[in-house]
């Protein structure tokens, strides 16, 4: 009944250290990478229903790459391409009833969010030195202002993998904690009224229908947004404003 | 379980380890783009650094706080210490997060190496090969397309001096007509002309003998009609004469009228 009783994390692998948590990563990976070498496993000039998914994908993360972090980030396609399907498939796995959803763990996102500032932090320093830094001091800034406003760019650039990590997070717990609580509203009402609670039952059990597909668009908004941020921030490091 | 017993030392190296091994057997598939798999790995091994050492931090803990630990390893021990007890977010429990940044290090690892080396080139293989189809069948349209162009530029043209020549011949079998026509016209006026001639001098011919007749029949009935009235007797000559005088005055008043 307890609606954060879904987080809680076990180990099912104790020497390994596998728990939940990371046997739903280990599914994740397995099921996108599956997805998309099945749907390619015979290619056809006009794509079938599983190929059209796979391309689609595809395409639309080249794309996204393309407009967010411009043509320099070619080679960055697979590793966004592979935070997207990562995050994708463990926001839509963690929708399964019954299965865990790593991505509601801030330690995961904050990973997660930790790479892809590591990535960008490193691009940055290796692909401008330390003009790099210029970053943090927008130009045509008199140096009064620059005083304020260096330390304030530099804490907005600290505090990317805290947004990027508890905006994922803070989405995928409400959305399956909401989910959880309102399904306890009908268990809560058979359980306290008996036929008359089935009834009343009802209600809730059709909000969390349509909570459910809400929760849907959240798991692929989720992953967008996530995605289109690392993007932005890598765009950031090849283009410096 | 007896690994971890071993030290930190152990401990702090496994995800690294675990990183740099897939990193390694992986590198193959990744000829292209190599910086960009060196940052993710970078990436991959700043997550796994915090993850062993917190890891070694918290089992150090765990040694000390529950020596009866390795007693009863499970499921249980982590929720009744850390979920279930304090009642807080499961997701606060530092106690998990070594775990799961391990297994975040490894997974993520893994899907990073598996689409990068095997699932995006084979993909973008798939519509580059599509891709490259159209743009193909879209050359050979337009080629096909220039050919007929072309084709039928030079029908028109062929077209058109066919008509030119077609003119020029029509012009010159018509003056050519045009003069034949002409000559035959010529010759046929020319014979036609001389038949005339010819005709009105048969038809003067034939005058002249009938009107002498005609002179010489008057003559002879005069002197048959003075004989037999007058009984006087006189000459062919005579009469003749005497025709031809009256016919010459006949003349006279003829063209005086």
């Amino acid at each position: 009944m307890d609606p954060l009783h879904q987080f809680e994390i076990q180990y099912l692998v104790e020497a390994l250290l596998l728990t939940n948590s990371g046997l739903w990563m280990l599914l994740a990976v397995i099921t996108s990478y599956s997805l998309m070498m099945l749907a390619t496993s015979k290619p056809t000039m006009v794509p079938g229903r599983l190929q059209l998914v796979a391309e689609m994908l595809y395409s639309f993360v080249v794309k996204m790459v393309n407009d967010n972090a411009g043509d320099q980030a070619r080679p960055f396609i697979p590793f966004i391409f592979s935070l997207f399907m990562f995050i994708l498939f463990g926001n839509l796995l963690g929708l399964i009833p019954g299965s865990f959803t790593f991505t509601s763990h801030i330690i995961v996102t904050f990973g997660l969010a930790l790479m892809v500032i590591t990535v960008v932090t490193i691009l940055g320093f290796v692909k401008h030195g330390l003009h790099f830094l210029e970053l943090f001091v927008p130009k045509g800034v008199s140096v009064y202002i620059a005083v304020f406003l260096v330390p304030i760019e530099l804490i907005s650039y600290l505090t990317r993998p805290v947004s990027l990590s508890v905006r994922l997070f803070a989405n995928m717990m409400a959305g399956h904690a909401m989910l959880k609580v309102f399904a306890g509203f009908s268990v809560l009402a058979v359980g306290a009224l008996g036929t008359l609670g089935g009834v009343i039952g009802l209600l809730p059990m059709l909000i969390n229908v349509l909570l459910t597909g809400f929760e849907l668009l959240v798991a692929v908004l989720q992953a967008y947004v996530f995605s289109v941020l690392s993007c932005l921030y890598i765009r950031d490091a090849l283009e410096l404003h | 379980m007896n690994a971890w017993t071993a030290g930190s030392q152990a401990q702090r190296s496994f995800p690294l380890r675990a990183t740099v091994a897939l990193a390694a057997g992986s590198a193959a598939w990744v000829s292209s783009n190599r910086w960009v798999t060196l940052l993710v790995v970078l990436a991959l091994v700043v997550v796994g650094i915090p993850a062993s050492g917190a890891l070694a931090a918290e089992r150090n803990q765990v040694h000390q706080a529950d020596p009866g630990y390795h007693a009863a390893p499970g499921e249980d021990t982590h929720d009744n210490e850390h979920g279930g007890e304090h009642g807080g977010l499961p997701q606060l429990d530092k106690s998990s997060f070594p775990a799961q940044l391990l297994w975040l290090a490894i997974t993520f690892s893994l899907c990073y190496f598996l689409f990068s080396g095997v699932a995006i080139p084979r993909v973008s293989q798939v519509i580059a090969t599509r891709e490259n189809r159209i743009a193909g069948d879209l050359d050979q349209a337009d080629e096909l397309r220039d050919q007929a162009e072309k084709l039928t530029h030079s029908n028109d043209e062929k077209l058109s001096q066919a008509y030119q020549q077609a003119g020029v011949e029509l012009t010159l079998s018509r003056e050519e007509s045009d003069k034949t026509k002409a000559a035959l016209l010529a010759e046929l006026e020319d014979h036609l002309a001389v038949q005339i001639a010819n005709s009105q001098a048969e038809i003067a011919r034939n005058t002249a003998g009938a009107l002498a007749r005609i002179e010489s029949e008057a003559a002879g009935l005069a002197c048959a009609v003075l004989l037999k009235l007058t009984g006087k007797k006189i000459t062919i000559e005579q009469a003749t004469a005497a025709v031809k005088q009256l016919n010459q005055q006949e003349h006279i008043v003829g063209d005086a009228v």
